[in-house]
Order: C-alpha cells, then structure tokens, then sequence
C-alpha cells in the first residue's frame, strides 16, 4: 500500500501518526510506503497545533519521528511544496492520498491530477476556525466513483488563494487563526473515511461536514459530474 | 390544576366568621383578617368565579393546542388542522440538517427563509436529490435538499 500525506500542518501532522499507528499493526498492507510531502519548517510558532519532536523541515523531521515509532512502514520525506512539476513523482497509480495543505489550489491540482490516473483514493480535509470538512474523491478503472474535489465546490475549481510556491516569505510567514481542535477533527475524519473505505468496502460517502460548536456531523452522499441526469 | 369544590352561598353564610377566615386561608384570600362576614363571602364567591374563568381558559387552550401542527426534526410528516398529513423536506447546509414542510416551495424561498438557521451562504449550490437545481425549482415530496457549504481551506 502506498500513502502521501500531502501537507504536514496541523491537519497532516495528526494524520501521519495516526495512520502509520493503524498501518504499522496491520500485516494485511505491508509493503506499507509513507510520503510525507511538505516544503515548509516546523518552528516555534507552530507548537500550539502540530505535532513534531524537533525543529526543521516538516517532512524530513515527520520521516525521523515516525521511522524510529513504526518499523514495518517505509517513510519517504519530499522536502517541497506538491506543484505541477513534482506531483508525477509524487503521485502514482493506486496510492492513497491524504491532502492536508492550507489552499485551494493545490486541492485542485491534485484533483486534476487524479483524473488523469485510473485507479486513486484521494482524502482532502480542510478547516475554518470552528467548522471543516472532508471530502472523498474516487477513481476506478478510469471512472470517477465519488465526485472529484471541485465537482460540487467552484471556490476550488477556481480558486482565489495561491499556492505555498507563489506565495512570498511575508506571505508565508502570515497564517489566520487556527484551532487545533479543528485540526485534530478534520484528521478524525479522514482517518474514519481511509477506514470505511480501505476496511469496510464503503464508497458511498463523497464529504462530511463537522462543526464543533454545534458538535454535528454530516455526511453526504453525492454524484460525480460525469454520471448526473 | 385540581378542581375546588364550591360551597354554595347559603352555607358560606351559615359558617361563623373563624370557620370563613380558615376557608380563604385554605383558598388562599388574603386581608379578610379584620372584614366583616358579608365582605368575606362576597371574596370567597369571586374566588370561585376566578377559578371557573380559568378552567374554561385551560379547556379553550387544549382545544387550541390539539389544531398547532407539531413538528420534530426526526419526523417525516406532521399533522396539519385539517387532520392531513404534510411531508417535510430534509433540508441541510454542511453540518446542520432539519426537516421543514417545504413541500411546494421553491429552492430559493427555502434558502432566503432558512439562511440564518442553516448558515446557508447566498451563493450556495442547491442539491436536490443528487442534481444541482437553480432557485426557481420547486420541490416535491420525498425530495432531498441540500446547499452547498464551501471547503474549509486551512490545515
């Protein structure tokens, strides 16, 4: 089984234990591979929400932490933001990608990217402050089984953010308020999807929503573009 | 409320003025400490007075009460007051889902009336039954509503 972890933040950087903890514990997978993608630095500023053990750039330290944890899994650090350059290398047929970044456009990218695979999972989550969701896009011998990330969200398909390659150092280094709580639940959730899905067989479900003020949650299930009436 | 047992006016005024002072300590009349026995009567019979005026409120009330149609979240139908029964629409933005009698109604109608209790945003997809329908589509019993929320974008 091959997995990418498309951005370690405080999403991705949850996600990767938790998932290499399921992985590594379970002989059905093996051979287990891990990518861990992300161009971005651990510091100080992020210890409020994400999960590392040391100081450095986010897929290298991640790979470190968790190839010490978990010996049945093979972990490859991409020390680099997911663009149209890299993600042929990155992304491969029958692998199971979880995206976790922080834009739009990336999310979009790998959707793209997707439909010109034949066989794909792919796991997107994202948040605002106090609400997420997680969506599920899936391919089978070509077809589009759940719809693809920017099938039911225009503000993907075309997106007004830009991506961690675009951005400028200030840019970058500027981020809105976020919860971990927030956090840890959209990882929550796209643990429960990888687990319906690679476990239970279930493809039915293509996003849920969560909002931990009302403490809700709702799932949808949804047609892909291709196939609607 | 349990109903008083009235006593009628000849008896009230055949009781000594100890035995009338102890009946409206019981009916709770209050300031008949230093009145005079017709007075005390008198406050006694418009208790009774009192009391019946409610009952017959309390009796038109839960005639009113049998007409409010009552509605659940977890129901599918509720009881209109001519006794028919109306379907509701589950109807859901992101997390938040109810079920409304908005069978006839247009996709537009149900957005502007529930915006506020859904947090539907005013360019949110409408998606009745798996298909994006525009503002104008009305909707039918058994339908499935739901508005689009946008994608959270930070992680």
């Amino acid at each position: 089984m091959e997995i990418v972890i498309c951005g370690l933040g405080g999403i991705g950087s949850v996600l990767a234990n938790t998932v290499s903890r399921f992985l590594n514990s379970n002989d059905s997978f093996k051979p287990i591979t891990i990518k861990l993608v992300d161009g971005d630095d651990y510091e100080y500023k992020n210890v409020s929400r994400q999960e590392f053990y040391n100081y450095g750039n986010k897929a290298n330290v991640k790979k470190k932490e968790l190839a010490s944890r978990f010996q049945n899994i093979n972990y490859l650090d991409f020390q680099m933001f997911l663009d149209e350059n890299n993600i042929s290398e990155i992304v491969t047929e029958n692998s199971i990608v979880f995206v976790s970044v922080d834009n739009h456009k990336t999310r979009r990218l790998v959707s793209n990217y997707a439909k010109k695979l034949n066989d794909i999972i792919i796991i997107s989550g994202g948040n605002e402050l106090t609400d997420g969701n997680v969506q599920i896009f899936i391919r089978k011998g070509g077809e589009n089984v759940t719809p693809s990330l920017t099938d039911y969200h225009p503000e993907i398909e075309n997106p007004l953010d830009k991506s961690p390659d675009e951005m400028s150092c200030e840019e970058l280094s500027h981020s809105e308020p976020q919860l971990y709580f927030t956090n840890f639940m959209v990882a929550g959730h796209m643990c429960s999807a990888f687990y319906n899905i690679i476990e239970r067989n279930n493809y039915k479900i293509s996003e849920v929503y969560f909002d931990i003020l009302s403490m809700n949650s709702n799932s949808k299930i949804r047609v892909p573009k291709n196939v609607r009436g | 409320m349990s109903k008083v047992k009235v006593i009628s006016t000849d008896v009230l005024e055949s009781k000594t003025v100890i035995e009338l002072r102890e009946l409206c300590k019981k009916y709770g009349i209050i300031g008949m400490s230093k009145a005079r026995k017709d007075d005390i009567v008198n406050s006694i019979q418009e208790f009774y007075e009192d009391i019946e005026d409610s009952y017959d409120g309390d009796q038109q009330e839960s005639k009113d009460d049998s007409k409010v149609p009552y509605i659940n979240a977890n129901l599918h139908s509720f009881l209109k007051p001519d006794n028919n029964y109306q379907t509701l629409i589950s109807v859901s933005c992101g997390a938040a889902s109810s079920n409304y009698p908005v069978v006839g109604k247009s996709v537009g109608y149900v957005k502007a009336t529930y915006r506020e209790i859904l947090n539907i945003e005013t360019d949110a997809k409408a998606i009745v039954n798996g298909n994006e329908e525009n503002d104008s589509h009305i909707l039918k019993s058994g339908d499935t509503l739901e508005f689009v929320r946008k994608a959270g974008v930070k992680g």
